[in-house]
């Protein structure tokens, strides 16, 4: 199945070849070949069926334990559980990259697959598009990454090294897939912006089209940051979700300016404005994606995400280079056709609010951008690594961050070209006057500082924003349906109505949910260090902590050291619960790792880790961590994507004439 | 012969009949009569924004965003436009 896995990699990179080539030679001289077109179209979709195969096989490989083969022997060995035999295929550089490519490929085959109803002339560059980003890929894995590569050893090896134990976790099956799906599915906005600008067809068709899928990878990004976040809460031990790791923040910066296209798409949309600044966020967003993959692979930054250091890095700013230079030099070509159709009518507008929302992203952009690279910019500059760290990111992006979701609160809310004064004044007050008070009473409740009160002030001013739009909405929908505003059918109908707007509200409201979780962890969480013999108690919140037993136990592939401890409250006495962290010595690695014990509550986190044991084994150092509202964070993603799925459901398979000419005449046009 | 072998035979098989179907079923290169011009795209887009935009007054006004005097003036002022477009895609 080995060679089965090498041959579909090397008929890929063909396919990609053929692809890129023949998309160009169709676009430049043979637009009416129906025939050509069919061909590239699925030659794209058979792209990702051979990279599946190739992925196929080095799955077989793990699975079969093919310790001939050196990233098998590398990643994995006998013990492991099959679930992280098959985690293990993206454990490493070779095989994530495998994935990466087949997970472009995907995406590819998808977008050929639901093309044929697409404007016919962009679908040639559209192919070729796609397929130059899977071509990258494949020819790195090829040939420089490649995890079919025999152990350079005559001797059979009997078993593997093993996955980092780290990675042993079920979230390395999701997390990164996830990850990566976000990642690559923002390589189809990018592919159909080269195709509009290659093609000359800049009509509204590519935008519409590239909100769509834009959105399905933004939410998919979503998804894989916060499953990473979850991750790292559960499995580093520091009682945090997010510490600005260089390469967390890799994944973070395609997400800000996928997030302000999605916003200024809109824009362009309505009003056809801001045509070279959507063309602008669409590239950066994918060169921030090959950024990020390149940070991670290229030694460049320490992170504990960091794949070895290699020397593929030139390659990756080699192809920046390259995408950078064909998208200005086609901007450039195009320039006339990028003009924008209107102007910014008035600054009361949600147009004027959408453009401030992406100046925001933007700067939080910039500023984690530059907080990424400071280390290599200093080292150029003085000979001497520096890094910056938690408080510099928190300082710039904390008021970033409340301007943005204040914003969120405003741009819904006003109209677009105009709005009354009259409209501003009755929306906003009893939302300001509410934030107020709000933020009043947290002052008199003992909460004293600035940003947390700002915080929570400018959460409960988007909430009522959102709770008038949606006041206003029911109102309308009733005077339609004649039914009562709050009734489940004027509320469906309404949603069903305006389907992206009230998607978009979900997703405010998930932002909201998350701001207030953040901020609560942030502000109010409790961090104590103690020392416990068994029968010893130690208090901290609302709970009592006894350690009752050391409990050993032994895995196939690691022995483990468990603190039993029971959690009491201090209220009233009662057992709530028995925690038991642990010590894991991984036998094959070699390492030691801690296991958290983890309570959830609505109210608060109890997150509990065993440092260590003493020398005579009878007392135990522990670390507790107390993060009020943390759940909140996971339901506001949660939210989050839901609502990105509903906003990115398509409306209907109509074509674009038929829409717009039923739509003039049901305007009574 | 191993089954890695076998696969590879029949994915080759598989993707050379694939790709070689178009043009024994629809003909080597075929006039192309549904490519909009350049001209038509730009009319049908400035059809859509406008009808977005209508639609977008509407309910701006009907959710007490703007209020009647710059509806109307709004609607006077896209309709016209509307006026120019239908002319135009009348015209050609």
């Amino acid at each position: 199945m080995i060679e089965f896995g090498l041959f579909s990699l090397c008929v890929a990179w063909l396919l990609t070849v053929f692809v890129v080539c023949g998309g160009v030679f169709c676009g430049l001289y043979r637009r009416d070949s129906r025939a050509l077109v069919e061909v590239l179209r699925r030659a794209s979709i058979f792209i990702a069926v051979t990279l599946g195969g190739a992925l196929l096989g080095l799955g077989y490989g793990f699975v079969t334990n093919d310790y001939s083969i050196q990233y098998i022997w590398q990643y994995s060995n006998r013990e492991m559980p099959w679930i992280y035999k098959i985690t293990a295929i993206w454990g490493g550089m070779d095989g994530s990259m495998l994935l990466w490519c087949f997970l472009v490929a995907l995406f590819g085959a998808c977008m050929a697959a639901v093309s044929k109803k697409y404007p016919r002339p962009l679908l040639p560059w559209l192919y070729a598009a796609i397929s130059s980003s899977t071509l990258f890929f494949t020819t790195i894995t090829l040939f420089f990454t490649n995890p079919f590569r025999f152990l350079k050893s005559t001797v059979m090896m009997p078993d593997g090294n093993g996955l980092n134990p780290l990675l042993q976790n079920e979230y390395m099956a999701i997390h990164p897939p996830m990850l990566y799906l976000g990642f690559t599915g923002l390589a189809i906005p990018y592919a159909f912006c080269m195709a509009a600008l290659a093609s000359g067809h800049m009509s509204n068709d590519w935008i519409r089209l590239t909100r769509r899928w834009t959105l399905i990878g933004w939410a998919f990004l979503t998804a894989g940051i916060v499953l990473g976040g979850h991750w790292a809460y559960l499995e580093l031990g520091w009682g945090g979700f997010w510490a600005w790791d260089p390469v967390e923040n890799a994944s973070f910066l395609p997400w800000l300016t996928a997030t302000a296209f999605l916003h200024s798409v809109m824009v362009q949309e309505r009003k056809g404005m801001l045509k070279v600044w959507n063309v602008f966020l669409v590239v950066l967003t994918y060169a921030l994606t090959v950024f990020g993959t390149f940070l991670t692979r290229s030694g460049i930054v320490q992170s504990v995400h960091a794949f070895a250091s290699t020397d593929i890095g030139w390659i990756f700013l080699t192809y920046l280079a390259v995408l950078i230079v064909v998208a200005l030099a086609l901007v450039i070509y195009r320039w006339s056709a990028l003009q924008s159709e209107r102007v910014i009518e008035s600054l009361l507008s949600r147009e004027a609010v959408f453009l401030l929302n992406n100046l925001v992203l933007l700067s939080i952009c910039f500023a984690v951008l530059w907080g990424v690279l400071f280390p290599v910019f200093s080292e150029a500059f003085t000979g001497q690594k520096q890094t910056v760290g938690i408080p510099f990111f928190n300082a710039v992006n904390v008021p970033l961050f409340l301007a943005l979701v204040f914003l969120m609160g405003v741009g819904p809310t006003v109209a677009w070209r105009h709005t009354s004064l009259r409209h501003i004044v009755r929306a906003f007050v009893s939302p300001f006057v509410g934030a107020l008070i709000v933020s009043t009473a947290l002052v008199w409740a003992g909460i004293t500082d600035f940003y947390p009160v700002l915080s929570y002030g400018i959460c409960f001013f988007v909430l009522m924003t959102i709770w008038g739009e949606l006041q206003r909405g029911a109102r309308v929908q009733s005077s339609i349906t004649k039914a009562n505003p709050w009734s489940v059918q004027t509320l469906t109908a309404m949603v069903m109505r305006h389907r992206v707007k009230y998607g978009a509200h979900l997703i405010h409201f998930g932002v909201v949910v998350m701001t207030i979780a953040i901020t609560a962890s942030m502000a109010h969480k409790i961090e104590r260090e103690f020392t416990l013999a068994p029968g010893e108690r130690f208090s901290v919140g609302r709970f009592a902590l006894e350690l009752e037993e050391f409990h050993e136990e032994k895995q196939p592939n690691y022995d483990a050291l468990q603190a039993h401890v029971a959690v009491y409250s201090t209220a009233t006495g009662k057992r709530i619960e028995t925690l038991a962290p642990e010590l894991r010595f991984y036998t094959k690695n070699k390492e030691t790792t801690t296991e958290v014990a983890l309570r959830m509550g609505q109210r608060e986190d109890l997150y509990l880790i065993l440092a260590g044991v003493d020398e005579t084994g009878s007392k135990a150092s522990m670390k507790v961590f107390i993060n009020p509202l943390q759940v909140w964070l996971w339901y506001g993603a949660i939210i989050m994507v839901l609502g990105g799925v509903i906003v990115a459901i398509p409306v209907g398979s109509r074509t674009r004439e038929t829409s717009v000419n039923k739509n003039f005449a049901s305007e009574g046009v | 012969m191993s089954v890695g072998l076998v696969l590879c035979v029949v994915l080759s098989l598989v993707i050379g009949i694939a790709l070689s179907a178009p043009y024994f079923e629809i003909g080597a290169v075929v006039e192309d009569d549904a490519i909009e011009s350049p001209h038509d795209t730009r009319l049908l887009d400035s059809k859509e924004r406008l009808l977005r935009a209508l639609k977008d007054l509407e309910q701006d006004f009907s959710m007490g965003k703007i209020d009647e005097k710059e509806l109307s003036q709004s609607r006077n002022e896209l309709s016209l436009e509307l006026a120019e477009i239908l002319k135009k895609d009348k015209r050609s």
